[in-house]
């Protein structure tokens, strides 16, 4: 079963779309990084996904159920990017009013995971940093022992100590009980650590949906004379060229370098960021792997 | 995912309004009931008791100049209370409704409920059920006392502002109600 299905999703906001003919299999059992520039749409797809928002176009489904319906929310854990809490509750409160609201509720997983945090469940949640705020949404959505996790910049605002520590924990919640994880963030590096599949969102399209092994086995940074890029279009696929002088920068989508070419792997930001910059290039959901420019 | 652990997810998220909102009213319903009790107490020693009708000219004069002499009465309260019979519904909703509304709208809160197991239809049922049925009792425990006390009030205060007809059955649920907008 895949964990994530979308067939021509659009969702508008009066006259802009925010996401517009959007076609995603995501497997299930993979961590999943979802990246792109700001406005690109991530936030939306993730609350259609999650059941915040209704689609505008197209049809959606997350682990074979309708987003949002009873089988979707018995499931599906979502942590949206605004971090909702019920800031006037203490930790305790908010604790107890998700165990009311859920079927399935580990609480000796909360709590294990707070007391390691050092967070007093005595403590206010509108009192609490920005960062344990976001952690104790990031638990709360795990205590309910999700199939399917959704979660919108879960880093974003936590230092770089607790976003490995985030990490982790979640790796280790993956391992365990065999989720499938959504995430988005800008922190590209980090996701390289933990992403198996990645999906990249550009102007609202999809831009590239593939496994994060099969795009760097088939991606390579080529270094080499500025002047010779334009022959270089006859004999690989590019995404992007950079040129900085007498010397250029391509990345391209092939397996071996050119003659008078140096080539050396890709790093997952490199891949990422020469899509960003080129809008048009595109790597279509698995098994397809092709480039339209 | 039932409606009952919906509302007692509201209690735990509400709890000090589900508390805070019934004892207020209680406590000045119970403050109306024996101020009523000491006011229709001085028109029985003074045989006005049946000067206690709706309709403030029933009765003829006697009633009427009946109704200014028990103005200087030892125990002429029942104008600072009138102010106080229409403040408190108003006041309920400022400081018990705007709150309850707001914190599930602060920050998207309200996301939260939705993306637990529970859905936007079950959440509005469950959250604003609970507020409805307190405005419904709060009104309930209130309006009886101040209709009680109300016939003394609008006999003595003739067909001044007593004499419109919206008693606090209508005036405390909708004050509730209106207080969050």
């Amino acid at each position: 079963m895949n964990a994530i299905e979308t067939r021509g999703l659009g969702k508008r906001y009066r006259r802009t779309w925010a996401v517009r003919g959007c076609d995603l299999t995501v497997p299930a059992g993979q961590v999943t990084a979802l990246v792109g520039p700001n406005g690109a749409g991530k936030t939306t797809l993730l609350r259609i996904l999650a059941g915040l928002a209704t689609p505008t176009a197209g049809t959606a489904t997350v682990l074979g159920a309708a987003p949002g319906s009873r089988q979707a929310r018995a499931t599906v854990s979502a942590m949206d990017q605004t971090v909702p809490l019920y800031r006037h509750l203490r930790v305790a409160g908010q604790l107890a009013a998700a165990r009311a609201l859920n079927d399935q509720w580990d609480a000796d997983l909360a709590i294990q995971r707070l007391s390691a945090l050092g967070m007093a469940t005595s403590a206010r949640v509108g009192k609490l940093s920005a960062g344990q705020q976001a952690q104790l949404a990031l638990t709360m959505a795990l205590a309910r022992r999700p199939r399917l996790l959704l979660l919108d910049e879960p880093l974003a605002s936590l230092d770089p100590l607790a976003r490995q520590d985030v990490l982790g924990w979640l790796m280790t919640r993956v391992a365990e009980d065999g989720l499938s994880v959504v995430f988005s963030s800008h922190v590209i590096a980090e996701l390289e650590r933990v992403a198996s599949y990645l999906v990249v969102l550009s102007a609202g399209r999809i831009q590239v949906a593939a496994t994060v092994d099969s795009l760097l086995d088939t991606h390579l940074a080529l270094t080499g004379p500025a002047d010779g890029v334009d022959d270089l279009y006859d004999q690989v696929e590019i995404v992007t060229a950079q040129r900085a002088g007498r010397q250029a920068l391509v990345l391209a989508r092939t397996g071996a370098a050119p003659p008078g070419w140096a080539a050396r792997p890709v790093t997952m930001e490199e891949l990422v960021l020469g899509y960003l910059r080129e809008p048009a290039a595109r790597v279509v959901p698995e098994p397809g792997l092709e480039i339209a420019r | 995912m039932s409606v009952l652990r919906m509302t007692r997810a509201a209690w735990y998220k509400h709890r000090f309004s589900v508390v805070g909102v019934p004892a207020v009213f209680l406590l000045a319903a119970l403050a109306l009931f024996a101020d009523s009790v000491v006011q229709r107490h001085w028109l029985s020693v003074h045989h006005l008791s049946g000067c206690l009708v709706a309709n403030a000219t029933t009765g003829g004069s006697w009633c009427h100049s009946a109704a200014w002499a028990s103005l200087s009465s030892p125990t002429q309260t029942p104008n600072v209370i009138a102010v106080a019979v229409l403040a408190l519904p108003v006041l309920a909703g400022l400081f018990a409704g705007v709150p309850w509304v707001a914190r599930e709208f602060e920050s998207g809160a309200f996301r939260f409920t939705w993306t637990q197991g529970t859905g936007p239809r079950l959440w509005l049922l469950g959250t604003f059920g609970p507020l409805v049925l307190l405005a419904a009792v709060s009104a309930a425990i209130y309006g009886a006392a101040a209709y009680w006390w109300y016939q003394v009030a609008q006999w003595q205060a003739g067909t001044s502002i007593w004499s419109w007809r919206w008693s606090s059955f209508e005036l405390t649920p909708l004050s509730i109600a209106a207080g969050p907008c």
